[in-house]
């Protein structure tokens, strides 16, 4: 069965920045549901943790480098994505991904994790829609996603 | 005025000097405790412990009744983050942000900063002009069998070719001085037994081959 068939809503992939804890669930949780998904991260061993994983290998391509770089971000064709979810351990780095996937690649969607969840409201009054991990679950998070 | 600095770095800290010389009122953040110990000693104390990313430290560090903000820390991402917060949040009316790489300076101008500062850049440019004032200028190709060129060259306070004559320097083949500058007049007497003293402009027709070991030697 091809992505197409069970991706109702579009074929655009979407892009995961972070391969920790919270980027490698969500990764293998959209590719499950038939997303084509990129997740980028700078450590080599966390991306080499992730394809030692079962993974639908068709949907979901690792890829060493900088979510906040442009080049990097461009190697990975950005532009032909409709979902960004920024995932590091750090909010700013999270926010600078975000705001350049925004406004620089125009990505519809793109939505930041973090941890401080007193950032939130200000945060949100900058134009970056956050997540963070207490309020929402991956699943809904997905679910969300699927729907657009 | 009133200026709010994040970073306690070496460019926090040297606009920082700068503004309490000048009698302005300054508080400057940093999360790092021993850079801050380190400016607290340098410059008293204007100094908050924090991320200048949340706002309670903003608001403690006087951000609402800034003049400027400036992000000068090491992370362009934290940077970017405390500007807009400042702009956004506080309505501080200049925002200033430091960068080190022409990456982010479209997108931090999209977002509202209103001064973005490529450190990078502007180190680049200082050396470049240096260079070109100290050492070699060229003023001209000449076309031919062999190509040649015009060129300036002022004596650098460090060369080891001041006191010299050039009838006693070794220059490359290829390189024949035609005219000594000093102090804005041609100097009559003969080219090869004037000595040189620094500051002396001299134009020169070489191969191209001969650039790098000309600045050696006269820088």
């Amino acid at each position: 069965m091809t992505s197409k068939q069970k991706n109702n809503s579009s074929d655009k992939k979407v892009v995961i920045v972070g391969c920790g804890n919270y980027g490698r669930r969500l990764a293998i949780t959209l590719t499950e549901s038939g997303k084509e998904v990129v997740i980028i991260d700078k450590s080599r061993a966390k991306l080499e943790a992730l394809s030692q994983l079962s993974i639908n290998s068709d949907l979901l391509v690792g890829f060493l480098g900088d979510g906040t770089i442009a080049a990097d971000l461009l190697e990975i064709d950005i532009g032909n994505s409709d979902l960004f979810i920024a995932t590091t351990s750090s909010d700013s780095i999270n926010a600078l991904a975000a705001q350049k996937a925004r406004l620089i690649f125009g990505v519809d969607e793109a939505i930041c994790l973090m941890s401080d969840v007193s950032k939130q409201k200000l945060y949100e009054k900058l134009g970056i829609k956050i997540v963070n991990h207490t309020e929402i679950t991956t699943e809904s998070l997905i679910n969300s996603s699927l729907e657009n | 005025m009133n200026v709010v600095i994040f970073g306690a770095n070496k460019v926090g800290r040297s606009i920082a000097e700068w503004l309490l010389s000048d009698w302005h009122e300054v508080s400057i953040i940093d999360n790092d405790h021993s850079k801050l110990q380190d400016t607290e000693d340098e410059l008293g104390s204007v100094v908050i412990q924090g991320d200048a990313t949340s706002e309670e430290i903003l608001r403690l560090s006087g951000t609402s009744r800034a003049d400027i903000f400036i992000a000068a820390s090491d992370s362009e991402a934290e940077n970017m983050v405390s500007c807009q917060m400042a702009k956004e949040v506080f309505e501080v009316d200049n925002t200033i942000c430091l960068i080190y790489s022409e990456e982010n300076q479209s997108l931090f101008q999209l977002l509202g900063i209103d001064s973005v500062i490529d450190l990078t850049a502007v180190s680049l440019r200082t050396v470049q002009e240096n260079l070109n004032v100290d050492v070699i200028l060229s003023l001209m190709d000449i076309p031919g069998s062999t190509p040649a060129n015009l060129i300036s060259i002022r004596i650098s306070e460090g060369s080891e070719t001041i006191g010299e004559t050039l009838s006693n320097l070794s220059l490359p083949n290829g390189v024949s001085v035609k005219m000594i500058i000093r102090s804005g007049a041609i100097i009559e007497d003969s080219v090869e037994d004037t000595i040189l003293r620094d500051e002396d402009q001299l134009l020169v027709i070489t191969d191209s081959i001969n650039l790098d070991q000309l600045k050696e030697l006269f820088q």
